[in-house]
């Protein structure tokens, strides 16, 4: 019996440290892996990341494609997830949000009125942009921060004559799509900031996980000079 | 017996399990075993955050060389001094070593091999102190002073030597460290940057590049509130709110619907928001990263 116990405790360590040893074997991951299958050299980008997935799992990369910039996204993963993964790049856009009514002591509350907005339920889950409330003073869209936004702020009296934002994520692109491809090149009209939303196929697992589940994912992000768009 | 035996063989398996990790060739998937965990501990060990949100850390090194592609001129005396001795706690190293690394940055992008070699060893210090393993190494600096005369390799070098620091730190629940390191780093290359532009044109695309800075620093702040329940990050994310203040102030226009389309293989997103800066603007920005940086190094210096 106490055999048993001790075999459970460590082999329980042995998993986590295992996973633990896995996540950092992912830190170059996407280096060493994703290779794109385009000719066009490109430099990589400070943006890339590798993570630790599991089957079923779905975050978010944000990063800040630039005008005058081309770049191309190239995902690859280890051999634990047979099928291609699905991503998706959206553009992260504060919306204004008008005030309506003059005078509320809780103003993330207040009736707003909201414009071009597209919050519709994506079929993905919540989407939280890690921004905290999404009506607030300025267009950080944070109300953490007291009364310094900017111009928008609090006028002491519980007005908010000034406009607040919202923070709005709009879908620019979806590989399912698009055959499923593993790498996109793209360049942007104006400097943008994006969310690539990365699924990995399969169903989520609730609690318990095995190790063969989780596996490396690499988020490669190049970039270069943009050679302009036409001839 | 059985007891002890049972341990050892267990204590093996944890160390096969380390080195098969750790050994794991290129191109190959590390072994598997069928034991089932439970999720939530393994969430709870960092590795594996369910729907996690990732936040690029600034790297100053493309900012640089954009500058450097517009023609911005090298002035070394906007470099910090090398004397590290005024730093003490945690949270003033962490910021010592943001600053310290944005200006090694600077240096290795023009070139500056000797100022490269001084900033590379204070770092290295610095690094020492704050616990940051294997990124900081006798190795690299061999390596630096062996590719003095091949910018390309020397920026390689630091610019890896900067991610295997981040890399260490998010892999050993440091990331309240990161946070401030590149909250700090980031404002240090503001103050380089806005510091060597002479006078406010418009038409010059250094501008815009700082205008969007302002995207930029909306990822730094998610970055810093994913750590502010730590008291040194909350203090950063104090000290940064009169940039916020003046960036809240930029004007975004919308320059049309967002679209995308596709043309051969490259896709074009178009429309969006466009972010305006006026010369005003510009200056408040110049005297905000000022004051922040004041305030980040005055309580150290």
């Amino acid at each position: 019996m106490k055999n048993n116990l001790i075999s459970i405790v460590f082999f329980g360590l042995a998993s986590i440290t295992f996973v633990n040893l896995k996540a950092q074997s992912c830190n170059y991951f996407h280096k060493r892996n994703c290779a794109s299958e385009s000719e066009i050299p490109m430099r990589e980008d400070t943006q890339s990341k590798s993570a630790l997935f599991s089957k079923g799992q779905q975050s978010d990369f944000n990063m800040v494609a630039y005008k005058g910039q081309d770049y191309r996204i190239v995902l690859c993963t280890d051999e634990t997830f047979s099928e291609p993964v699905e991503f998706r790049i959206y553009e992260k856009v504060r919306t204004r949000i008008e005030p309506v009514a003059e005078s509320s002591d809780e103003p993330a509350a207040a009736s707003t009125k909201q414009e071009e907005t597209s919050t519709e339920d994506d079929g993905w889950g919540d989407s939280d942009d890690g921004w905290g409330n999404s009506a607030s003073y300025d267009s950080y869209s944070d109300d953490s921060w007291g009364d310094s936004g900017g111009g928008n702020a609090n006028t002491g009296s519980g007005e908010y004559k000034e406009a607040k934002f919202k923070l709005v994520k709009e879908l620019l692109y979806d590989n399912k799509e698009d055959g499923m491809v593993q790498e996109i090149e793209f360049t942007a009209e104006n400097t943008k900031s994006l969310t690539i939303e990365v699924k990995v196929p399969g169903e989520a697992v609730q609690k318990k996980l095995k190790i063969k589940e989780v596996g490396c994912v690499g988020v490669l992000v190049e970039h270069t000079k943009s050679g302009g768009l036409g001839f | 017996m059985n007891i002890l035996k049972a341990a050892s063989i267990n204590c093996v398996v944890v160390g096969l399990i380390s080195v098969v990790a750790c050994a794991e060739p290129e191109h190959s998937t590390a072994e598997k075993t069928n034991e089932e965990v439970d999720s939530l501990k393994l969430a709870s060990t960092s590795a594996i955050q369910p729907d996690e949100n990732y936040y690029p850390i600034p790297s100053p090194e493309e900012m640089f060389e954009f500058i450097k592609a517009n023609q911005l001129k090298y002035d070394p005396a906007k470099v910090i001094s090398n004397d590290i001795s005024k730093f003490s706690s945690e949270e003033q190293k962490a910021v010592a070593f943001g600053v310290f690394s944005t200006n090694l940055a600077y240096v290795a992008s023009f070139e500056d091999f000797q100022k490269s070699i001084s900033f590379y060893k204070t770092i290295r210090e610095l690094g020492n102190d704050l616990g940051i393993e294997g990124a900081v190494t006798q190795n690299t600096m061999n390596r630096i002073q062996a590719h003095l005369d091949q910018p390309d390799s020397l920026m390689k070098i630091v610019n890896n030597s900067y991610r295997e620091s981040v890399a260490f730190l998010e892999n050993n629940k440091r990331g309240n460290v990161m946070a401030v390191i590149a909250a700090s780093g980031w404002v240090e290359s503001m103050h380089i940057v806005l510091s060597s532009v002479e006078k406010f044109d418009e038409s010059n695309e250094v501008m815009q590049r700082i205008a969007d800075q302002k995207l930029v620093f909306g990822n730094l702040l998610a970055y810093l509130k994913d750590y502010s329940d730590d008291p040194m990050v909350m203090n950063m994310m104090k000290k940064v709110s009169p940039v916020r203040e003046v960036f809240s102030s930029f004007e975004e226009r919308k320059t049309g619907k967002i679209s995308n389309q596709k043309k051969g293989k490259k896709l074009i997103l178009g429309g969006g928001t466009k972010i305006y800066m006026s010369a005003q603007q510009f200056l408040q920005l110049k005297s905000s990263v000022e004051q922040v940086r004041r305030s980040m190094l005055n309580e150290t210096i």
